[in-house]
């Protein structure tokens, strides 16, 4: 569901408007919780420290970034370079976590 | 979205705020109010005899308690008087368990004082809102960081930072000083509410995000903590008697390797054993940074063993943020301070919740946003001023409820604090707060200003300076009150001219 496909449909604004706000607030919410739990692992193994110390920068970092996506979020201009960017950000914490 | 960036953040900053700002006025009012939580306790415990002995004296009272009450036990703990004036004894039971008493530094013999919960109930109001712990906290976090992206879309939203930083209209039209009120409020405490929000979340990090720890390692938590505070090793007890030292000269040479800062905590493990070990660990108000200090002794020969303390420096960082929160660190000036931005704080969220009504309030066209709007001024009055009030009842309750009863803390807390906030609360929202708001804060000076007197009446003059600080809060709803009497006079005069002429 992107809003490039809503924008071809025919939607009154007001559903329009609702269905914008809602993929935003999964991204904040959801988006930047993954984003942050992902980060909290990427960077704990990443870090040049101590593995405890790594673990406690990890997620002191992490909340930082939750809150950069929750106001990315809603500033995006649209929904679709939102998740694009979304994905952008998570790519290097996820190669951080895996590789 | 498609308006500007600064557009944008303005309606999160709006619609973020309205969702948890009631929790988040809960939070910081209850939280601002913690930063006394020892005063509060020690107002509401007016049995517990001040402490007029030497820390030594009054750690071999609690031994000599122990020793009879608990022989069999493994963990003795001794909470040595300090802000809180009582001498608190905690063992653990070898079935299972822990169990405390109160005693009085200077015979040792268990004093029994109301049940209370004390301080200590606004203090975890204020992470768990009173539910069941786990999920209080994740709402409080959840709410907490809303409050971060709220404040910062705030920033983002407001043009001219340091230009309204000098602007305060208060003759101008309601919704201009109500903004400018909370512009005033935001800015100039604006390091406190970022720090202490961002700290909050800090406060309970693990459990919010447990993922890094969790793989690190491998889901065991204690190895982290382990590493993390370097928490002491004890050995188990060698099921061979032996005399317990005696905590004078303990005491003594833990004051001689922190001097002018005393030890607050005596933890012994396997008391009446060969194995026994002292750990001294300091109060955690001569620092900032929220860490567990600690020397060990041995506890038959009371030999010093090691000192114990966190030299990393990440989580040293994590340590100062976590005692940054609590705030517990520094005099009566520091708290002093905190406590005000904490009051800040409080009156930010709650003049955002007011401006959000008075914005919308001549824009309603449709039934449902009329509805909308006079739905949240009616919570409004029932959280800004129900919650003050609950806090009153919850205090006045502790001097009204027989001093021995049932469940008498459950009771100060359902009949004194939600008994209270339910009735003020059902009142704001069946009137007109323009009806609800005079009233209600009437209501506020009068039991602020009842909970001394009741004081005075049942228990007499036990904490002089908690008493006068009541009245303080009382007076300043009655300043309130007549502010807001004379501004809603003055606008019935404007609307129907004729009468006031």
């Amino acid at each position: 569901m992107t809003s490039a496909v809503l924008s071809g449909m025919r939607m009154p604004a007001g559903l329009r408007r609702s269905l914008d706000i809602l993929q935003r607030a999964i991204a904040a919410i959801f988006g930047g919780y993954g984003i942050s739990a992902l980060a909290s692992i990427g960077l704990a193994r990443a870090l040049p420290l101590e593995r405890s110390e790594a673990v406690v920068a990890a997620t002191l970092i992490a909340f930082l970034l939750h809150a950069c996506v929750a106001l990315w979020a809603f500033a995006a201009r649209n929904t679709l370079q939102l998740w694009a960017w979304l994905a952008v950000v998570a790519l290097p914490f996820a190669a951080m976590t895996w590789l | 979205m498609k308006e500007g960036f600064r557009q944008s953040m303005a309606w999160l900053h709006t619609w973020a705020g309205l969702i948890l700002g009631w929790i988040l006025f809960a939070m910081f009012l209850t939280g601002t109010a913690s930063y006394f939580k020892p005063e509060i306790s020690h107002w509401m415990q007016p049995e517990l005899p001040a402490s007029t002995v030497s820390h030594a004296v009054a750690a071999e009272n609690a031994v000599k308690y122990l020793r009879t009450a608990a022989p069999e036990s493994a963990r003795w703990f001794i909470q040595l008087p300090g802000r809180e004036d009582a001498l608190r004894v905690t063992w653990a039971k070898p079935a299972g368990g822990f169990e405390v008493r109160m005693l009085d530094p200077a015979t040792g013999d268990a004093v029994t004082a109301r049940e209370t919960r004390g301080g200590n109930f606004f203090y975890r109001f204020h992470f768990e809102l009173n539910m069941p712990p786990r999920t209080g906290r994740w709402v409080a976090g959840i709410a907490a960081m809303v409050m971060f992206v709220t404040i910062i879309s705030g920033i983002i939203t407001h043009r001219h930072f340091f230009k309204d930083f000098f602007t305060f209209r208060p003759r101008k039209a309601a919704q201009r000083s109500w903004l400018d009120g909370h512009n005033v409020l935001a800015v100039l405490a604006l390091p406190y509410h970022l720090i202490i929000t961002y700290t909050g979340i800090v406060t309970l990090m693990f459990l919010y995000l447990p993922w890094g720890a969790d793989v690190m390692y491998g889901g065991n938590r204690q190895a982290l903590s382990a590493e993390i505070f370097s928490i002491p090793t004890t050995p188990p007890p060698a099921k061979q008697p032996a005399q317990l030292t005696a905590l004078g000269p303990v005491i003594a040479e833990t004051n001689a390797r922190w001097p002018g800062m005393p030890a607050g905590l005596i933890t012994i493990s396997a008391p009446n054993d060969v194995n026994a070990m002292i750990q001294m660990t300091r109060f955690s108000d001569d620092v900032v940074a929220h860490d567990r200090y600690t020397l060990q002794f041995h506890g038959v020969t009371g030999a010093f063993i090691t000192e114990l303390s966190n030299d990393k420096p990440v989580s040293q960082i994590r340590q100062v943020l976590y005692g940054l929160h609590l705030g517990r660190f520094g005099g009566y000036d520091v708290r002093g301070l905190l406590f005000f931005c904490g009051l800040m704080g409080t009156a930010m969220v709650g003049t955002g919740l007011v401006l959000w009504a008075i914005k919308r309030r001549q824009r309603a066209e449709t039934r449902a946003a009329r509805f909308g709007v006079a739905l949240v001024e009616r919570l409004n009055v029932a959280t800004v001023l129900g919650l003050p009030i609950a806090m009153a009842g919850f205090l006045l309750s502790n001097r009204l409820l027989p001093t021995i009863m049932a469940n008498r803390a459950d009771m100060e807390v359902w009949i004194g604090f939600f008994g209270t906030w339910i009735v003020a609360a059902l009142y704001a929202l069946w009137r007109r707060p323009a009806e609800t708001w005079q009233v209600l804060l009437v209501v506020a000076t009068a039991i602020w200003a009842a909970v001394p007197l009741a004081g005075w009446l049942t228990t007499g003059l036990h904490a002089p300076g908690f008493d006068a600080a009541l009245l303080v809060v009382a007076g300043s709803f009655l300043l309130i009150w007549r502010k807001v009497a004379s501004r809603q006079s003055a606008r019935a005069a404007t609307l129907r001219p004729g009468v006031a002429e």
